[in-house]
């Protein structure tokens, strides 16, 4: 009996017994009645904007893209000597394609509805499936919160950035192309509740010269931060050429000029009003959430007038003089003049966004090639240079030219990197030498990012967690947009408390804690749905999830807190309780065998080999009930939960 | 028949609870010993302890007492009787044990033992936002920009407490307690804002700190995950740990140099977990209501207490932070704060500490260095507070074989500059390393993007070895 056929015959036992839950259930709960649970339950409703989905249309196009890379891939494998690793089993693929697409492991019913489905074309229809989820765009969210280093209160408490946060997810549910994507963002102009892509430009207030590095960096994959200060030592930028490159966004204005006597006739709004208020009531703080509204009112984006950025008053080169002003003009390439009624900000991002300019294509494309086997066709991502070639340049110019006839819809380029041979084989775990090109022998062996496990930990325990949504912004501008020159006081304070109970911190954080939080501490949303960036104490932070300071700040190395709280955090003994999911759904099977397995495929998505089986049947007679505790604490904590093959 | 209702969470409630010391023996592969578990790279490399100082090398761990908002200088450690009343403020300088050095009145009981304390007076550096001050402070480095809003990082530069983590797991460090211990939580502005440098770093997070997190101030103090839970007896946790190791070995077997660590870690944290030792050193209901009263029943006093347990168990250094956030900030009514609220508790666990290592003979091996981010302003501001001060501020050093009963530098009239020989933090660093016997000029650890760098820039201060 060959390997698919044994799980399909398994699956379908285990799902035969899967079929009678109720009965078993009710039965059960006759016969003791369980106490209440401690886990909250979603509703199974997810708010937020509808997923579109990928178009099914398109499979044949996909296909013949997929195998176009299959066969680029190939023969770099032959004209190297290289021999790829197996394809994945299904049961493995169903794992891995759940991880990198949905950012968490499968439910078990999940499994179930894949494995035992005979449609020879259940691997490409479950990849469509998950990128027309809302897990695609919780997964997603967190790779971009993670590079465009997303905080709920970025630079101050008084600039609110969660509307431009729901912006980014609505975005990805409705699939804007990239590149467009990226523009807005580049040239949004406003406060943040009425345009949220300003939110983009609001992170670096107060950084103008930072700002032009990490929108390089991010959206180009080129390093100038060093440019910033002296001619680049490994590259080939100059001095000259980041204040050229920095010219365009200069002088962007985050903040209404609150001295502007024609803005704000009336003075200061600040000043004003807390005057006002003060008069009106001696005994009112203003300095709290009073202050924080108007302050929130002055963040807004405005493209520069004109150029005003100079050479710094010591620069050193022949090719300037210090305080010189510097005209704008691109790193590499050519900008097209300014249409009537632009900006240099819109200059700037046509010329970065454009088909032409190579790096933008190619910066996006390597991303997501890393982001699916975990190393970019060229390394390292983020320093794309005049030299860097990547080890089969046919492969990445295929897949540049993929992504432009897609008219950069990434999501697409996505379905049909998941679609390759080359993507479906097991992970290696054979050591990169960073000197020599990587061929792809198949992805590399990665530990789950901090999201993934938290995300997996919640499906085992918590039942519709995707509910769990943030309290949305979305009404914010009605609550607190204020016309500064004009409101009174009593206005002030009015949208003050309301957003002090409705919006602020501490009202999402009562909001959660009540909703859906395990005794009233610890709150059981998806990690794209929780405070950004979190307390350092927290399971996310403690798994690796990044500060958000810099670009990329997340890692998936180890440490013994990591172990302490696998071990013995509140996490782990909630799984262990009544009323989680894995709980439950162990209750429903009947004998000890099928419990093992529902054990097994809900943590490992595998079957138990035979070794497992009598490990874990030896311990359940040994231990009594406790023993099926013992055996999801342990699967839980092993590697090969924590990794992805 | 299987049970209908599997009770997982709950079995052997009735189970004794016993030590349990070697009992994960089994997850070891051969014959390698549950000691060593925190040494986390290969011993080749020790640090040859260069004798030459009378004193460099003889103490053996530190205390760092942490005090988070910065406490005002000329408030207490370094007077200024003589200067305008709008300068000098309310306090009085009294006498202390060493005739000739004076400190503030709300002092009077580290007056008695001026004989073991070393006050320097002019330390300076030059960042005034609290995060990047005590970046300064405890780094010896100044962060990348000068502000409280920002957090700690990946590639962030070690401080003094992370290197000699670092230093004593590189050299073979032992013990079942970590190295390096947070207590009650890291410094930080608010809870969000983090100082930088606290952490691991560039140097990688199995260098992070064991953090506390949690108040042993606390009736029901107890560090989180590190003891077991009420229901989980040690036999059972040890039958869970044979399990999954034989789960591990039945199952996909998964290797790579992330999975070994993985295996080592798992070690430390079960050593942790069920070591009797690292228990009971976090334990602090095994000592006497006596001494856990003259500590303060207070979260410093206990925390202070704490370091002390972790020293004695192998610890090597140990950051005490007097908090929460910056409690120190005195921006308003300055005189009252300090009286009634700040300096007591700070003294009281500060005393009780130098007391209790003298009485225990571990004074002479253990470094107690106190600081905070920066000093105050030198002219008292409208609120009657004082305002940030990075140009001059006080910091303070005791046992570990330094020599007490001196001041090191000297501040002008209004302490607003050092006067006389000027101190860095990396200066005062450097004697810290040269105590405990390290060449901190000569050992390199590197940055985040491979650029080697000195433990330490600083020069040893050597009046004080």
């Amino acid at each position: 009996m060959n390997c698919a056929t044994r799980i399909t015959c398994c699956l379908t036992f285990l799902l035969a017994t899967l079929v009678i839950p109720q009965a078993l259930s009710t039965c059960t709960a006759q016969q003791k009645k369980a106490p209440a649970s401690k886990i909250p339950r979603g509703t199974g409703q997810i708010p937020g904007p509808a997923v579109t989905p990928v178009k099914a249309g398109n499979r044949q196009q996909v296909r013949r893209a997929a195998a176009n890379i299959d066969l680029l891939i190939s023969t770099l494998h032959r004209a190297n000597g290289v021999t790829p690793t197996n394809q994945l089993d299904d049961d493995l693929f169903c794992r891995r394609a759940f991880l990198q697409i949905a950012g968490r492991i499968p439910k078990l019913s999940e499994i179930n509805r894949f494995l035992t489905s005979e449609d020879p074309q259940k691997r490409e229809k479950l990849i469509d499936r998950l990128l027309s989820s809302h897990d695609y765009v919780s997964s997603m969210f967190n790779f971009w919160a993670n590079l465009l280093r997303l905080q709920d209160h970025p630079v101050n408490n008084n600039l609110i950035a969660q509307p431009f946060h729901e912006w980014i997810k609505k975005s990805l549910a409705q699939n804007m192309p990239y590149d467009k994507w990226v523009r807005e963002m580049l040239t949004a102009e406003g406060q943040v509740w009425d345009n949220p892509a300003v939110g983009y430009t609001l992170r670096d207030t107060g950084m103008d010269l930072d700002h032009v590095d990490n929108t390089v960096q991010v959206f180009l994959g080129t390093q100038i931060g060093c440019a910033q200060c002296h001619d680049h030592p490994f590259d080939r930028w100059t001095q000259l050429e980041f204040y050229r490159m920095a010219s365009f966004t200069f002088g962007t204005q985050m903040r209404a000029p609150a001295g502007n006597k024609q803005r704000f006739p009336n003075g200061p709004p600040l000043q004003r009003l807390r005057e006002e208020m003060k008069k009106r009531d001696p005994a009112y703080n203003t300095n709290g959430f009073f202050s924080r509204i108007i302050n929130a009112n002055l963040f807004e984006v405005d493209s520069p007038r004109r150029q005003r950025l100079k050479l710094p008053h010591d620069y050193a080169y022949d090719n300037g003089k210090p305080n010189q002003p510097v005209s704008p003009q691109p790193i590499f390439g050519k900008a097209s003049a300014p249409k009537p009624g632009e900006s240099q900000r819109d200059v700037m991002a046509r010329w970065l966004t454009a088909p032409e300019n190579p790096r933008f294509t190619r910066n996006i494309v390597n991303r997501l090639w890393k982001h699916a086997f975990g190393v970019g066709l060229i390394e390292p991502v983020d320093d794309l240079n005049d030299e860097s070639k990547a080890a089969s340049p046919e492969l990445l110019a295929f897949l540049e030219q993929e992504l432009k006839r897609l008219n950069y819809d990434t999501r697409e380029l996505q379905r049909i990197i998941y679609n390759t041979s080359a993507w479906q084989r097991t992970a290696t775990a054979e050591q990169i030498d960073p000197d020599q090109p990587w061929l792809f022998p198949a992805p590399i062996l990665r530990r789950m990012t901090a999201e993934q496990i938290w995300d997996s930990l919640l499906t085992l325990a918590v039942y519709n967690f995707e509910s769990f949504t943030r309290p949305s912004m979305q009404g914010v501008a009605a609550d607190i947009d204020l016309e500064l020159d004009k409101v009174g006081p009593a206005e002030v304070r009015k949208a003050a408390e309301t957003f002090q109970q409705k919006y602020s911190t501490a009202a999402q954080n009562r909001i959660t804690r009540q909703r859906n939080s395990y005794k009233g501490k610890l709150v059981l949303a998806r990690a794209s749905e929780l405070p950004l960036p979190l307390p350092p104490g927290h399971f996310l932070r403690q798994f690796g999830q990044g500060d958000h300071e810099l670009i990329d700040s997340a890692s998936t190395d180890g440490n013994v807190a990591q172990i302490l709280t696998m071990f013995n955090g509140e996490i782990t003994h909630m799984m262990l309780e009544a009323g989680s999911v894995i709980y439950d759904n162990l209750l429903k099977a009947r004998s000890v065998d099928q419990r093992i397995r529902v054990i097994f495929y809900s943590i490992l998505g595998r079957e138990p080999s035979r070794g497992d089986e009598s490990t874990a049947a030896t311990e359940i007679r040994r231990a009594g009930p406790a023993g099926y505790g013992n055996v999801i604490w342990a699967l839980i904590n092993t590697k090969e939960f924590l990794f992805i093959q | 028949m299987v049970n209908p209702v599997p009770d997982m969470s709950v079995s052997l409630q009735q189970s004794t609870r016993r030590a349990l010391i070697g009992r994960s023996a089994h997850l070891l592969s051969g014959a390698a010993a549950i000691s060593g578990f925190w040494s986390g790279l290969p011993a080749a490399t020790t640090v040859p302890r260069k004798p030459g100082t009378r004193s460099a090398g003889r103490a053996k761990s530190v205390i760092m007492i942490f005090n988070c908002g910065a406490p005002g200088h000329t408030d207490l450690w370094d007077m200024k009787p003589l200067a305008a009343p709008e300068i000098r403020g309310e306090f009085q300088p009294i006498d202390t044990a060493v005739p000739g050095i004076q400190i503030s009145e709300l002092l009077p009981d580290l007056a008695q033992r001026m004989q073991q304390l070393s006050i320097i007076r002019s330390v300076h550096h030059r960042h005034g936002g609290h995060n990047s001050g005590m970046h300064w402070s405890t780094v010896g480095k100044p962060y990348r920009i000068d502000s409280t809003l920002i957090n700690p990082g990946p590639a962030d530069l070690p401080s003094l407490g992370t290197l000699v983590g670092w230093l004593a797991r590189r050299d073979g460090f032992s013990a079942s307690v970590p190295p390096y211990v947070i207590t009650p939580a890291p410094h930080c502005d608010s809870t969000k804002y983090l100082t930088p440098g606290q952490f691991g770093g560039c140097l990688g997070n199995q260098f992070d700190p064991f953090v506390l997190n949690t108040d042993p101030g606390a009736k029901d103090f107890k560090v989180p995950g590190l003891r077991l839970n009420e229901a989980i007896s040690p036999e059972r946790l040890d039958g869970r740990t044979a399990l999954l190791s034989s789960l591990e070995k039945s199952g996909t077997q998964i290797h790579s140099d992330l999975t070994a660590a993985i295996e080592e870690q798992r070690l430390r944290a079960l050593n942790m977990i069920s070591n009797g030792e690292a228990s009971e050193a976090f334990d602090l209901s095994r000592e006497p209501t006596e001494v856990r009263d003259r500590y303060g029943r207070h979260s410093w006093g206990q925390s202070h207490l704490l370091a002390r347990r972790l020293i004695e168990s192998g610890t090597r250094f140990v950051t005490t932070v007097n908090g929460p956030s910056i409690t120190w900030d005195t921006h308003k009514d300055n005189f009252n704060q300090m009286r009634n609220r700040l300096v007591p508790p700070m003294q009281q666990a500060f005393t009780a500490l130098l007391d209790d290592l003298t009485e225990r003979g571990l004074l002479d091996e253990t470094l107690v260095i106190w600081m905070g981010d920066f000093g105050r302003t030198p002219r008292i501001n409208k609120d009657a507070g004082r305002d940030h001060w990075p140009q001059c501020y006080s910091m303070v050093l005791a046992g570990g074989g330094i020599r007490g009963g001196q001041v090191v530098g000297s501040s002008d009239k209004i302490g607003g500059e050092p006067f006389e020989r000027p101190v860095t933090p990396a200066d005062v660093h450097a004697t810290v390393f040269a105590a405990l016997g390290y060449q901190a000029d000569q050992i390199t650890y590197h940055h985040s993007d491979g650029r080697p760098a000195p433990v330490c820039d600083g020069t040893p201060i050597r009046e004080l070895l």
